[in-house]
């Protein structure tokens, strides 16, 4: 009964104090705004980057060692290093672990590591500081780098023996030995000597397309059960060629990737500096940082030049003059003007760069069929080699990808992954013995042992050496091999045996923390020193993005409303004082300290509640005005926790829920100490009031 | 028959910053059930202190008050509060009516504080009380829509609608021009002799205290 009363009395009150209360509640309103959308943004970026992020490779959930060094990373952060996660010995005893709890839905196993694929140095850069010695005239300077500039080229040397595998362009082949011969002979620092400048020329138009072949390509490997990653992960979208089926040994580059680091880079930039003006607007003019690419561009015209048949060449030659207008000139001066692209010529240059030009180069440094060798440090620290078919391509749905960051994963088969790994198994050490054998039975020794498996010979591994039964061995490294560590393998491997973290997908992906604590609760049943973590931890960096998004609001939500509490209770304290009389009046004619306790809790309430009400309606437009035009990515690490170029977030029982609940808090809060105030106003004030 | 009032010995200590000033000096007084009673005396002379102290609003520094026998220096506030509630009825100067409750709503609310009657019975007794004083054209008008004769009338009613025992008035024309004034004195005495409700009300204007069965005269914080 005084309850009613009391909300009668609240109700007339808040438009009594109309003015107050439309303070208070603006106050309210707006914390709710805030609070209301900011929960439904970070809700909708959570199981935006939850569909993204799991189903592209993350999997609900992540098993690795209990006993890692490192934290599990899978997409990766920004350093180059790879993360020592730790192993896990044995699969077969996780997927029995795993067949029985009932929330898991399929086991991916996988590894993480990285590999280089073709060895190298960047010569550009010797050559371009040798130039400068040598123009400064510090000879001693220029000496050394000469020095490092002919280790580069006798270091590329046998790069032309992996070469040969890949190309069938013999005529240049031997011209790249030819100079890499010139450059390795005893003579060529006479000759240097001679005619720096023009040596450097040479270098620069003869030795450095070699270095470019041979650049070294940094690959992050995630190795997987191919066969199950590509079935689970909805994300994976293959491009082009094919997925290596069980048994079948091959590796799958991300569209991305590849186009960024494998493409001919002369066409590679004309691609970005396409993109940069039709995406993002910008425009070439005659000077600034674009345009400045063009020219740079524009000087690495033998890129193409170089690849160019002479017979296409001098078909090619009059079409370009065409496109120019007629100028005079040889092909280089052809080809340099040519790529000197303007804001007026880019498109027409563009296209027919890519109709006329492009058929005629490789465009690409590796084609899918080719077979990679890829090189990476074993976890004992040898380098190692392996030779790998390039199955297909890949991209991830959803991911813009015109940046590195986004789609960095070069799949592999685990068992190759355990093979760069570098931990053998026992068929393995099988299949040594036989290679042993057939190279005449020589004891290679335990530090041999990888390299009479994946190739040696990388100049690194000082235990190599030109012995007649290692010699052997080298040639099986990057020729024979193939027949021996062959391109496929015994299914059942991907069953059992190492990996180093395993993808869970879960029946119910709504039920994330649940699956987690039955996983881990049977794996240390079991007795594994395996931890099993969340999406949002074994993601890396990204998954911890959300995270702290969440802190920062949190804090951000935290101070507003702790403001928000000292100028309500300031104003409650202000308002009880002017309704002392009131107050005393009501005490006096019989209402309890609690009643009026109640009453003031009660009027702060209604203001909340619609002002909640106000704010949830606000929200609810704005989030669902975001929902309809989506919040653009604008860079690509946010197309991957998007799942796509745009976020279209949307709003819930859930979010309004909080803020209404939380605002509410607030607001009792906030008029507890005024209330108490009140409760404490004697009733005998009634009588001293003066109207 | 027991006093409605028995004040005895009331002696009351307010502290003024370090010093302590004395309201009461030992004040004795007994008021039988259906007086309408006057306390007289000028500004400070401690009337109001007495009101406070048989209105429960208020305890002694010693002696004792008793209403109906019942003895409320020892009650806790919530008992007090109940006291006022059940057996008191008050009239405020300044008429202290709840604004943002219309007449009829100001009228039900002792009762709805109480909780023991039924919506009818409320209505009824609201009803009932409204018509006495003279208001039911004004029943729906909130406190500013009306005079202050008429809305000393609403406190009266709000004070008569719990059937008290004792209905304790402070200085209830003091606000009213004195045509009014004696208006509201005539309805108190109407009600006073209808009901036999015990009136006690303090006054410093001689043509009120005409009115009363019985003046008490306070100066100095002693009777006179």
């Amino acid at each position: 009964m005084s309850l009613a009363l009391a909300l009668r009395l609240a109700l007339g009150n808040v438009r009594a104090y109309a003015v107050k209360n439309l303070i208070v509640g603006s106050i309210l309103a707006f914390g709710t705004l805030f609070v209301v959308t900011g929960a439904a943004l970070l809700n909708s970026l959570d199981r935006a980057m939850q569909a993204s992020v799991t189903n592209a490779i993350t999997g609900e959930l992540q098993v690795y060692a209990k006993d890692a060094r490192d934290p599990l990373s899978v997409m990766g952060d920004m350093g180059m290093t790879v993360a020592d996660i730790g192993e896990i010995e044995d699969l077969a005893e996780l997927r029995d672990v795993a067949a029985s709890v009932a929330e898991v839905a399929e086991v991916i196993p996988m590894g993480i590591g990285q590999s280089t694929v073709f060895g190298g140095n960047d010569i550009d850069i010797v050559l371009g500081e040798l130039r400068g010695a040598v123009n400064a005239g510090d000879t001693a300077k220029a000496a050394a780098l000469l020095d490092r500039a002919r280790r580069i080229a006798s270091d590329l040397a046998p790069e032309m023996d992996n070469i040969e595998e890949l190309t069938s362009d013999t005529a240049k082949l031997a011209d790249d030995r030819a100079t890499l011969a010139r450059v390795t002979s005893d003579t060529f620092s006479g000759e240097f000597a001679a005619s720096p400048i023009p040596t450097i020329d040479w270098m620069d138009s003869h030795l450095a397309p070699l270095a470019t072949d041979g650049k070294m390509i940094y690959l992050r490997l995630v190795g997987a059960d191919l066969d199950a990653f590509t079935r689970s992960f909805t994300k994976f979208e293959l491009v082009e060629g094919a997925i290596p089926m069980r048994g079948e040994r091959g590796l799958l580059i991300p569209e991305s990737y590849y186009q960024l680091w494998m493409k001919n880079t002369v066409a590679r930039e004309l691609d970005q500096i396409r993109d940069e003006v039709r995406l993002d607007g910008e425009t070439i003019g005659i000077t600034g940082v674009l345009f400045d690419r063009v020219q740079r561009n524009s000087r690495q015209y033998r890129r193409i030049l170089y690849q160019l048949d002479p017979a296409v060449a001098d078909a090619l030659e009059p079409k370009i003059r065409a496109q120019l207008g007629g100028i005079e000139g040889d092909m280089a001066t052809l080809l340099k003007a040519f790529l000197a692209v303007t804001d007026e010529n880019l498109e027409s240059r563009y296209a027919f760069f890519y109709k006329e030009i492009a058929p005629n180069i490789r465009l690409y440094d590796i084609k899918v069929g080719d077979m990679l060798p890829l090189r990476a440090f074993t976890k004992s620290g040898y380098l190692k080699s392996l030779n790998v078919r390039f199955a297909g391509i890949y991209r991830t749905k959803g991911y813009a990808g015109r940046e590195m960051m986004t789609d960095a994963n070069t799949l592999i088969d685990l068992v190759s992954f355990r093979d760069l790994y570098g931990k053998m198994t026992d068929s393995q050490r099988a299949e040594l013995a036989d290679i042993k054998a057939s190279v005449g039975g020589r004891d290679v020794g335990a530090e041999n042992v990888e390299d009479a498996l994946f190739g040696g010979g990388s100049g690194i591994e000082s235990t190599v050496t030109s012995g007649d039964g290692f010699a052997a061995i080298d040639a099986l490294s990057f020729g024979a091999i193939d027949a021996r560590v062959s391109d496929t393998y015994p299914p059942e491997q991907l069953d059992s045996g190492l990996a180093l973290n395993v993808a869970i997908r879960l029946r119910d992906p709504s039920r994330v923390p649940e699956g987690q604590a039955a996983l881990q609760a049977a794996i240390d049943k079991a007795g594994l020193p395996l931890q099993v973590v969340e999406w949002r931890t074994a993601a890396g960096m990204i998954g911890q993005l959300v995270s702290v998004v969440q802190v920062v609001m949190a804090i951000a939500v935290g101070v507003m409303f702790l403001v928000s509490m000292v100028i309500i209770n300031n104003a409650l304290v202000m308002a009880t004082m002017e309704r002392t009389a009131e107050i005393g009046t009501m005490r006096a004619v019989g209402a309890r300290k609690s009643f009026v306790v109640a009453l003031l809790v009660l009027e702060t309430l209604l203001v909340a509640i619609a002002a909640a009400l106000v704010g949830s309606a606000g929200a609810a437009a704005l989030v669902g005005w975001l929902g309809g035009v989506g919040i653009p990515a604008g860079i690509d690490m946010f197309s991957i926790l998007f799942g796509g170029p745009f976020l279209y977030p949307s709003i819930g029982f859930a979010e309004v829920g909080l803020g209404v609940g939380l605002v509410c808090a607030v607001s009792v809060l906030a008029t507890l100490y005024p209330a108490i105030l009140a409760a404490g106003v004697p009733p005998v004030v009634a009588l001293q009031s003066k109207e | 028959m027991k006093p409605a009032v028995s004040l005895q010995k009331v002696v009351k200590d307010y502290p003024l910053g370090k010093v302590t000033v004395r309201a009461l000096h030992g004040v004795s007084l007994d008021i039988q059930p259906g007086e309408f009673t006057a306390i007289a005396g000028p500004s400070g002379s401690g009337k109001t202190t007495i009101l406070n102290m048989i209105g429960c609003m208020d305890v002694p520094s010693s002696g004792s008050v008793a209403l109906d026998g019942t003895e409320t220096s020892q009650l806790s506030d919530a008992q007090l509060t109940r006291l006022r509630l059940d057996r008191i009825g008050f009239i405020f100067q300044s008429f202290n009516l709840i604004n943002v409750l219309d007449v009829r709503q100001n009228v039900e609310f002792p009762l709805l504080l109480q909780g023991k009657h039924s919506a009818r019975e409320r209505a009824e007794r609201v009803s009932r009380m409204v018509e006495r004083v003279g208001l039911a054209k004004h029943a729906k008008q909130r406190p500013n829509e009306l005079s202050g004769g008429q809305r000393q009338r609403v406190a009266i009613a709000r004070a008569l609608v719990t059937n008290p025992a004792i209905v304790l008035a402070d200085e209830p024309t003091a606000n009213l021009d004195s045509h009014t004034g004696h208006e509201i004195i005539e309805l108190m005495r109407e009600m006073n002799e209808k009901d036999h409700t015990t009136f006690i009300f303090s006054t410093h204007d001689p043509r009120v205290m005409e009115c009363a069965h019985r003046v008490v005269k306070v100066a100095d914080g002693v009777l006179a």
